[in-house]
């Protein structure tokens, strides 16, 4: 299969990666993954930490260079870093020496847009993550959550082809985290990119995707994929509802069968 | 959002118990500075120590006068203000730049790196004899005595502050297409603008040391020569003038440098108000 004829937004094609530490040590981190992203999807790469799931979303974004395989996007071999990426970081990425309205505008200045053409823009998202009334706020005066909003904001501004999501809400406490799911998730119904979204969270990737990908363990494979066909717009209540809990004991059998949580505890990290 | 609605209403407050706590402190200082110079007064003044040794305020303000209109104090203090202000200034300026390309590119750094820490740990002082053979007893030696030691002391913060600028910061400018030039100067310029000016306070107090130090050895005007010659003439009065004149300016220079520093880098996070 040629490239143009790839039929997805996103495709990795048999990615292979190795770690090599200072000491020579070499860790297999992913081996032949090939993974397919729809156009206008929101797919969650599901798995344990270490199982190399941010490994595989900073090679699509470009930021690491895997030793085999390759990058597809629109059909088109995407290697490096570019603005057609958009990442939203797990750690605090938002600029401190800007303010908020600075950070939003950020990418579309690095685009040499003008001052007239960004303005609406900026207003437009500022409003979308509801940060309005801290425009000139510094990330400093704002919480976790505001920051992640601001890193959103400004990831979305910019309007990459599709976004890329490294545990964006891990940092955050429980109320903070259900509650930007949902913004989330009214963000993207309004503008439907192609979100890959990393986590650990059971509950939050089927809240959020379309499908899920549940990745094997190191060196990590996408062990299955399963399609979450809960209704849109979704809700909070969502998540105490019977279907959803059905999908959540599927998806943790897969889990245990994989990783076996229950039983294999001490054995984390040994692989 | 009903956090937000929180913040916004805390903020005066708390600004307002930021204000009574800054002016407390202020008061405190005052006291403790008045308690010293009051009680050097009275100890000066009491009989009970040498007046020669331990010039009493009144002594040294009716110095003052004299230095200011009959011995051209005004001319040591201009001569030795310039000869701060020149070395510090191409110090700093050059430290800035060479620092900000060494953290930067590994090439420059691998060039200048073992120069910079090959005469780092000698002090400046030390080049005073060899600069005298070299260049004489006029402008030019005291000047590059001063640059150097500047830029010795500042560089190191500028490489830090490059070197250390966070991943996840260039990580984000490079996911949103900036080139190498924005990066360079839109990221880590910016997130290096503290280390950058710490260097750049800290070489201050470098200056006014090395210019004292190097007047003191060789100079015919100048605060430092001042007093060397005043110590030939036991006048201990002329002394404490010259070194209240190199306090006052110092930190005068060093709360001009704290306010720009406090404007540059008020988005950082800091205990201090």
């Amino acid at each position: 299969m040629s490239p143009s004829e790839s039929q997805f937004k996103i495709e990795c094609r048999r990615i292979t990666h190795t770690f090599r530490t200072a000491k020579q040590q070499e860790t297999l981190a992913l081996k032949d993954v090939s993974l397919g992203v729809r156009d206008s999807e929101f797919l969650c790469l599901l798995g344990p930490s270490g199982c190399g799931k941010t490994t595989l979303l900073r090679i699509i974004a470009g930021l690491i260079q895997p030793d085999d395989g390759v990058i597809l996007l629109d059909g088109q071999p995407s290697m490096g870093t570019s603005s057609d990426k958009g990442m939203v970081f797990q750690r605090d990425a938002t600029f401190p020496w800007l303010t908020v309205e600075k950070n939003v505008e950020y990418g579309l200045k690095l685009r040499g847009m003008s001052q007239a053409e960004r303005d609406p823009i900026v207003r437009k998202y500022i409003r979308m993550v509801s940060l309005e009334g801290f425009e000139k706020a510094y990330p400093k005066e704002l919480s976790g959550g505001m920051r992640k909003r601001v890193d959103i904001g400004r990831t979305y501004a910019y309007n990459p082809k599709v976004l890329l999501m490294d545990e964006p809400f891990g940092s955050l406490d429980l109320f903070t985290k259900t509650r930007m799911q949902a913004d989330l998730l009214d963000l993207w119904s309004k503008e439907r990119k192609t979100v890959v979204f990393v986590t650990h969270d059971l509950e939050e990737a089927i809240f959020l995707a379309d499908r899920v990908a549940v990745m094997s363990k190191r060196p990590g494979r996408i062990r299955e994929i399963i399609q979450i066909d809960l209704p849109r717009p979704r809700h909070v209540d969502l998540k105490v509802s019977e279907a959803f809990g059905a999908i959540r004991r599927r998806l943790w059998e897969q889990f245990e069968d994989e990783f076996g949580v229950a039983q294999g505890a001490a054995e984390e990290g040994v692989s | 959002m009903q956090v937000n609605g929180n913040r916004v209403a805390a903020k005066p407050k708390q600004q307002q118990e930021v204000q009574t706590l800054a002016r407390k402190r202020l008061t405190v200082s005052v006291v403790s500075l008045l308690t010293v110079f009051l009680a050097y007064t009275l100890v000066s003044n009491s009989g009970r120590v040498n007046a020669v040794l331990f010039p009493p305020p009144q002594a040294v303000a009716s110095s003052a006068v004299t230095l200011w209109t009959e011995e051209n104090l005004p001319i040591d203090i201009l001569t030795s203000l310039w000869r701060v202000l020149a070395g510090y200034t191409a110090g700093v300026t050059l430290a800035i730049l060479l620092g900000t390309l060494m953290g930067w590119f590994w090439f420059v750094d691998g060039v200048f790196d073992p120069l910079v820490e090959l005469i780092r740990p000698i002090p400046p002082l030390a080049y005073i004899p060899l600069m005298i053979l070299w260049f004489g007893i006029d402008e030019t030696p005291k000047l590059l005595v001063i640059t150097v030691g500047c830029f010795l002391t500042c560089i190191i913060n500028v490489v830090t502050g490059v070197k250390n600028v966070p991943l996840v910061y260039i990580e984000a400018a490079r996911t949103m297409g900036a080139n190498n030039r924005q990066l360079f100067f839109g990221v880590a310029m910016p997130a290096a603008v503290p280390y950058i000016l710490t260097g750049v306070r800290v070489a201050l107090g470098t200056a006014w040391a090395i210019l004292v130090a190097s007047e003191l050895i060789a100079a015919q005007r100048g605060l430092g020569f001042m007093m060397t010659n005043a110590r030939r003439f036991f006048r201990t009065d002329s002394i404490m003038v010259g070194i209240i004149c190199i306090g006052l300016m110092a930190f005068t220079m060093d709360r001009i440098l704290r306010y720009v520093n406090r404007r540059l880098t008020s988005w950082m996070e800091r205990r201090e108000s």
